[in-house]
This record gives C-alpha cells, sequence and structure tokens, in this order.
C-alpha cells in the first residue's frame, strides 16, 4: 500500500470523559493519569494530567513560545450526543496546554473547556472523546 | 522518533453528501461503512445520520465493543471525528453549530456497537443538515482504563 504520510502524528492520550454534576469527571482511556475539574468552575472546565509513566515524553509536550502557542501538540475533541436523536448540547470547545513550573519540563496538563449556547460553561451531556497527539516539528 | 503511547486505528474514513441537496438521500464516498441512512428519530428529516460499519473489513471493523451497558453509556473503545463541509456560499458556512456521536449497540448480546450515529444542529439545538456534508473518521481505542 502507498505511504502518503508526510507529517507523522503520534498519539499519547485518547479516551473519553464523562462527567455530571453529580460524578466525576472520569476519564476512561489511556495516556492520563488524572482528571479534575478546574477549580471554581462546576462544569465545563476540565484539567487532566498526562500520564509520566508512558513511553516516549508523554508525561508532558515541550513548551512553544508563549502558554498560548505550543506548536509541539494537537488535540482533537468529539462531543458525544444522549437521547433520540443523539444531539450535542455542546457547541464551543477550547484547549490550552499548561506548563509545568519546573523549568524544560513542558507542558504537563491539558484543560478543556466546553459550551453551550447560550455561551455558558456546560458539561457534554454524552461526555467527550479526547485525542493528543505529539508531533514533531 | 516514537513518542506514541496511546495505538489508535482508523477503521472508517469518508464523506457524506446529499447529492440532491439539504434534507435529500444521503450517500457515504470512502471506506468502513456499507450504509447510511437518516435517523426518523430527527423530525425534520435533517440532521441525523446513522452509519452501519463493513463487517467486511479486516480486524472487527464491522462493530466495536461498547461500554457497561445499559449502551448509552460511554463506549471508551472508539473515537469519531466529524467535521462539517460549507457549502458554496463566501465564506463557505457549514451552518452547524453543535456535533454529536453516539454508537448503537446490536440487539444481539456479544456484537458490540456495529453502526454510528452523527447528529448536527443549528444554534437553535434544532437538527440540521450541514451545508456541503461532512466528513468522518472512525477510529478504534486500544486498552487504557479509568481514571478518575
Amino acid at each position: 500500500m502507498t505511504d502518503y504520510a508526510v507529517t507523522p502524528f503520534q498519539p499519547i492520550v485518547q479516551g473519553v470523559v464523562t462527567a455530571t454534576a453529580v460524578a466525576g469527571p472520569v476519564f476512561d482511556g489511556e495516556g492520563i493519569s488524572s482528571i479534575e475539574r478546574v477549580a471554581g468552575f462546576p462544569a465545563g472546565a476540565f484539567l487532566l494530567t498526562l500520564d509520566a509513566g508512558l513511553i516516549g515524553n508523554a508525561g508532558a509536550v515541550p513548551p512553544g513560545t508563549s502558554p498560548l502557542s505550543d506548536p509541539n501538540v494537537r488535540t482533537m475533541l468529539t462531543m458525544r450526543g444522549a437521547g433520540a436523536p443523539p444531539i450535542s448540547n455542546i457547541v464551543a470547545t477550547g484547549v490550552l496546554y499548561v506548563l509545568s513550573p519546573v523549568p524544560g519540563v513542558g507542558a504537563d496538563q491539558i484543560i478543556v473547556t466546553t459550551q453551550t449556547f447560550p455561551l455558558a460553561l456546560a458539561d457534554p451531556n454524552g461526555g467527550f472523546e479526547i485525542i493528543v497527539w505529539r508531533v514533531n516539528t | 522518533m516514537d513518542n506514541a503511547a496511546a495505538p489508535i486505528q482508523p477503521i472508517v474514513e469518508g464523506l457524506v453528501t446529499y447529492p440532491g441537496g439539504p434534507g435529500t438521500t444521503p450517500q457515504f464516498d470512502g471506506k468502513g461503512v456499507s450504509a447510511i441512512v437518516r435517523d426518523p428519530a430527527a423530525l425534520n428529516g435533517k440532521g441525523a445520520f446513522i452509519l452501519t460499519l463493513d463487517v467486511g473489513l479486516p480486524g472487527n471493523a464491522g462493530a466495536v465493543p461498547f461500554g457497561p451497558s445499559p449502551p448509552l453509556l460511554p463506549d471508551p473503545d472508539v473515537r469519531t471525528l466529524v467535521l462539517p463541509i460549507g457549502g458554496t456560499g463566501i465564506p463557505p458556512l457549514s451552518g452547524i453549530a453543535s456535533i454529536g456521536v453516539s454508537y448503537i449497540p446490536s440487539a444481539q448480546t456479544g456484537v458490540g456497537a456495529p453502526q454510528i450515529e452523527a447528529v448536527f444542529t443549528n444554534a437553535a439545538f434544532v437538527t440540521e443538515d450541514p451545508k456541503g456534508g461532512f466528513q468522518i473518521i472512525v477510529w478504534r481505542g486500544l486498552g487504557g482504563g479509568v481514571v478518575v
């Protein structure tokens, strides 16, 4: 089979996150060692810590030129719906890579935010899927 | 350098369009899907598509194992990427505000989920077809476990 790949993507996280007002958040998959809500936000903001025990440097991704500009990592989010038909209540998402306070470590945490409409933080009604790739620039 | 720690295996990739225009019969052009229909639960006839996985593919691409019952609870073994395609306007807006995916379990015990549903809505959460169709990729997730 012809190989068309010119930009290797290396997955370091893949899993499903669920959360309700009374339970969670819970991550089910690989590459995350802990998950919690961002302090002060009871819905729609999740802090995921990369698993330092994995092969490669999956415990952190090298930092970019600023906290908002990290060229070394890609993330995909997909909302799961609920009901019939399974509609998602989320219209906006965001990700941010959180730098470790230890110099040279890089970003060892990821914040994911989810919002409904009108724009307000909200948990996805069916949870969400997440894949994180490490890229070699 | 190989940093990959979480293997994922694509089992579906393709493009869904409706040659007759939004609201008409959908068609799938790609790999890994053997049939596509609209979900009658979307009462306006738009925005909800049920795709049946192709059992003829290598691996277990005809179904993905589903998570704990009841089946609407999260399935940890599958990931999907859906991207709406814009229409012919300038700029090419898709008209879509929310996207939800769900995995439909087989009625037969032990088979798993042989169908995937993708649902699109506008900003009022009314089901709606993406103006130009949508791209879809499905990965089979492997391994891992629960973290809290």
